[in-house]
């Protein structure tokens, strides 16, 4: 198990590598850069801001400059669009607001989702399945652009019950969350189901009924416990989009978080802070992967890790 | 949905006009229901924020911004970093929407006999916000460390008049040999490279303000962080929380007339949430707009047609022109003819209510209102009549043999709207061919300021806030040939406008100054160098219990000294 945790992160460097390569290579074939602003800056003040930033160094040299930085100080650079902070500062600001907001989006679309889908898979074919299912079509494919500015018309502004947009008091974060947690809600809504109609055919569960458990243990420890495997999965999946993918939410609801940042950046051509956001988000997707695994293990012990 | 998705995603990108912040990004579709839906409620009664805001209680005001990039008045170069240091730092001097000199840190100041020397006298009693004295040492220090190249500020050429600047800033001499000096605290003695009748505006500018030496050495590149920034204006920075807030608080220390206002609470929205902001607005979560943004286009409408809206909404004019920027190294633009008749078959008036949707006037010449020198009556006026026989004049009668053109502009709703307009127009008058071509902003940037683009396009959308409000920022920075390709000039030379600008520049009277750019401004007007399209006008939504909010035509910066609020 420590063997296979440690292989699977060892695998992280030569990923880490690959995003880092291709980046920086886009990012060098990217038209227009950093300095170009509305008003011309004078071929004087460009080469200033090339030397101060290292951009006058040749290519190759930017490349490794960066990584040496990255590896040896764990330092990913200045920002070039936010003269007063460092691309470390930024990720430590806005890091834990994106990744709070998928958390919270994330616990509130599984409880939904899950109880949803095994709702309809037990009243299979009833009025209340066709809701559910309703429901989920609804989820995934209305996007957050359409739900989003919908509930803040019809909540704040409408009935005035939370604010129009904003981070930090519990009320502010109601509509985002919501916003952000339909789609995994209604994608696990639908996986639930499939896999609770699979799992309650089978002849474990029909023996657990038949030894007489009570139907909250058969459906809790019997069945959901094995429908959870697929589940898991796209769960897994999931939280990665919705950590790393939440800059929509954050930009209709105006949050301060590092998905709306980062696409930003890429309009300011703000190269470190590109990087950064892009390797950690690699990281995030990588870690969640791996704990997907893990939870396999947990969920079916006949899945091992030696 | 792909494509509605893509659009979406792009236009929160935030393309359209980052300098200014200004970005129109309707959600598109939802925020159509958001306008019916309000709509068909009467504006909206009976929301609970909304009924229960009325005026508020305290001198705290609530205003929309996007996150600045720096609050260091060395460095920064955009109107949202602009507004907020305007209230934090301040200068030697300022100037008011008449053209008038007011002292600010200076008491007062002499200027040579040959124009080259300005000597300030500072006030007594100026404090920092850390109870230092602001003394000219503190001016000396700020302008040699901006010109430095090693400070790599975008302004540094705001300096170049003074002494030795272009030499420390071009090619690396030592700072120190920069014309300005301390004589003793009280006392700044400023050396200019040759006489330049617009320094006293240069002086009121950012990059002019004092700078304290030890917050910066102590702080670094963080120095303007809150807790860490050390300032000079009737405001304080009480708190910045990056892309969230920023809260300014009066300055109870300050030397001058404090403000009313006791706070001024910034909620950083994205760029481009325009759509946000007026939500916000709507609800009573901020108390105006501000000029850094632009009303939605797509809820102008409803805005002018509301009754209670309409009498929160306020024009005021700015120091911005519109226009479009022609190649005069393209054969067919070379005529004069040509470019007369593009310029007057445009229907200004109709462009701007029913296509642009935007608050601005319908312009005839390319300097704005307040330059010394505009002569908007020498323009051609529009004449479609005209224009069709200029063409043929010209030897294209109903476009015949005249070779199709390309209008160059970035991606963005309104540019889009602009082209549009112009390729329709034309071909319906002019019988001419133009074909569109947009550019995503950066791109378009780097495009438009590159020493080749002059052989590849032959019109793009152009347009010039002034930085302050003088003719060399106009008549001098754009059209003078010294400054092609990389600024507005588009590849027109003439020898006579050269001289008489470049000659303006220095001249000491000022009749004799605005009459020198008379003559440069009938050369511009005789040649149609460029098509001008609009002056810009501010449109803000105001709650009526904010009082005195007039903000300036220059940077249209939020005039906090002046504001108040009508408490309950």
């Amino acid at each position: 198990m420590t063997g296979y945790v440690l292989r699977r992160l060892l695998l992280l460097v030569p990923v880490w590598l690959a995003v880092y390569t291709l980046t920086f290579v886009l990012m060098q074939l990217t038209p227009g850069g950093p300095w170009d602003r509305e008003k011309p800056v004078p071929r004087e003040v460009r080469e200033a801001l090339d030397r101060k930033y290292g951009l006058d160094k040749p290519v190759w040299q930017q490349y490794t400059d960066y990584l040496v930085g990255v590896v040896t100080r764990f330092d990913f650079g200045p920002s070039y669009a936010s003269r007063s902070r460092t691309v470390n500062d930024i990720i430590g600001d806005f890091f834990p607001v994106s990744l709070s907001l998928g958390l919270m989006a994330m616990a509130v679309g599984t409880a939904l989702g899950v109880t949803l889908g095994v709702v309809s898979a037990l009243r299979h074919n009833t009025w209340l399945d066709h809701l559910a299912m309703l429901f989920a079509i609804g989820g995934v494919s209305v996007p957050a652009f359409v739900v989003g500015p919908l509930l803040v018309l019809l909540f704040a502004l409408n009935l005035g019950w939370v604010p129009t947009q904003g981070w930090g008091r519990p009320e502010q974060a109601v509509l985002p969350v919501l916003t952000l947690a339909l789609p995994p809600a209604a994608l696990l809504a639908r996986y639930t189901r499939a896999a609770m109609l699979d799992v309650t055919r089978m002849d474990y569960v029909r023996t657990a009924r038949a030894k007489g458990l009570s139907e909250r243990v058969v459906v809790l420890r019997h069945a959901l416990r094995n429908a959870l495997i697929p589940v898991t999965t796209v769960a897994g999946v999931m939280l990665a989009v919705v950590i790393t993918g939440s800059f929509y939410v954050e930009y209709v609801f105006n949050i301060p978080g590092l998905g709306r940042y980062f696409v930003t950046a890429v309009t300011n051509r703000d190269y470190p802070v590109l990087m950064g956001v892009t390797l950690l988000f690699a990281t995030a997707i990588a870690v969640v992967n791996l704990l997907v695994d893990l939870l396999y293990g947990y969920l079916d012990p006949r899945i091992r890790y030696d | 949905m792909g494509r509605v998705a893509l659009a979406a995603a792009r236009r929160a990108l935030g393309l359209e006009e980052p300098v200014r912040r200004m970005a129109r990004i309707p959600l598109a579709l939802a925020f159509a229901l958001l306008v019916l839906s309000t709509a068909c409620q009467g504006g909206g009664q009976g929301t609970g924020q909304r009924q229960s805001s009325g005026a508020p209680r305290e001198q705290v005001v609530r205003l929309p911004t996007t996150e600045p990039p720096t609050l260091d008045p060395g460095l920064a170069a955009d109107a949202t970093s602009i507004d907020v240091i305007s209230q934090l730092f301040e200068g030697l001097v300022t100037f008011d929407d008449q053209g008038a000199v007011h002292p600010v840190e200076a008491e007062a100041w002499q200027v040579s006999d040959d124009g080259r020397q300005y000597t300030f006298r500072l006030r007594e009693g100026l404090r920092w916000s850390d109870g230092q004295p602001v003394t000219a040492h503190d001016y000396e220090y700020a302008w040699k460390r901006n010109v430095d190249p090693r400070t790599a500020s975008d302004y540094a050429n705001a300096l170049y008049p003074i002494l030795n600047a272009q030499r420390i800033h071009k090619q690396g001499a030592d700072p120190n040999t920069l014309g300005v000096r301390a004589v003793d605290d009280r006392t700044l003695v400023v050396q200019l490279e040759e006489p330049a009748a617009y320094f006293l505006r240069l002086a009121s500018t950012w990059t002019l303000f004092p700078l304290p030496r030890w917050a910066i050495e102590r702080g670094g590149d963080s120095w303007t962080e809150a807790g860490k920034i050390v300032t000079n204006g009737p405001f304080k920075l009480e708190s910045w929380r990056h892309d969230q807030d920023l809260t300014l608080v009066r300055n109870d220390d300050y030397w001058g007339s404090k403000p009313t206002l006791v706070r001024a609470v910034y909620k950083i929205f994205p760029d481009g949430a325009e759509e946000q902001m007026l939500a916000a607005y709507e609800a009573g979560e901020i108390d105006l707009s501000t000029t850094n943004y632009r009303l939605p286009p797509a809820q102008v409408e409803r805005l002018r047609n509301d009754p209670k809206l309409k009498n929160e909404l306020h024009l005021f004019p700015a120091s911005d022109t519109r226009f479009i920027t022609v190649n005069h190294r393209r054969p067919a633009l070379r005529d004069r003819r040509v470019r007369e008749a593009l310029g007057i078959a445009i229907e200004r008036e109709r462009l701007l209510r029913d296509v642009l949707k935007r608050p601005g006037q319908p312009a005839t010449s390319l300097q704005p209102e307040g330059i010394a020198g505009r002569k908007p009556e020498l323009w051609p006026k529009e004449d479609v009549q005209r224009a069709k026989q200029l063409m043929a004049e010209a030897g294209y009668p109903d476009g015949r043999g005249f070779p199709e053109i390309t209008f160059t502009y970035n991606t963005a709703d309104v540019w889009k709207a602009l082209a549009q307009y112009l390729q329709q127009r034309w071909k319906d008058t002019l019988g001419i061919t133009v074909r569109l071509d947009n550019m995503e902003w950066k791109v378009f940037l780097k495009w438009k300021f590159e020493p080749g683009w002059t052989e590849r396009g032959d019109l793009y959308r152009g347009g010039w806030v002034s930085d302050y409000e003088d003719p060399n920022n106009w008549y001098n920075m754009l059209w003078d040939s010294a400054e092609d390709p990389t600024q507005f000039n588009g590849g027109w030379k003439n020898d006579e406008y050269d001289a008489l600008v470049r000659r303006a520049r220095g001249e000491q009277d000022p009749a004799a100054r605005t009459a020198l750019y008379e003559q440069a401004e009938a050369l511009l007007a005789r040649d149609y160098i460029h098509i001008p399209i609009n002056y810009e006008r501010y449109e803000v939504l105001v709650k009526p219990y904010v009082q005195n909010y007039a903000p300036p035509r220059v940077m249209g910066n939020t005039p906090l000294t002046k504001m108040a609020i009508a408490t309950q």
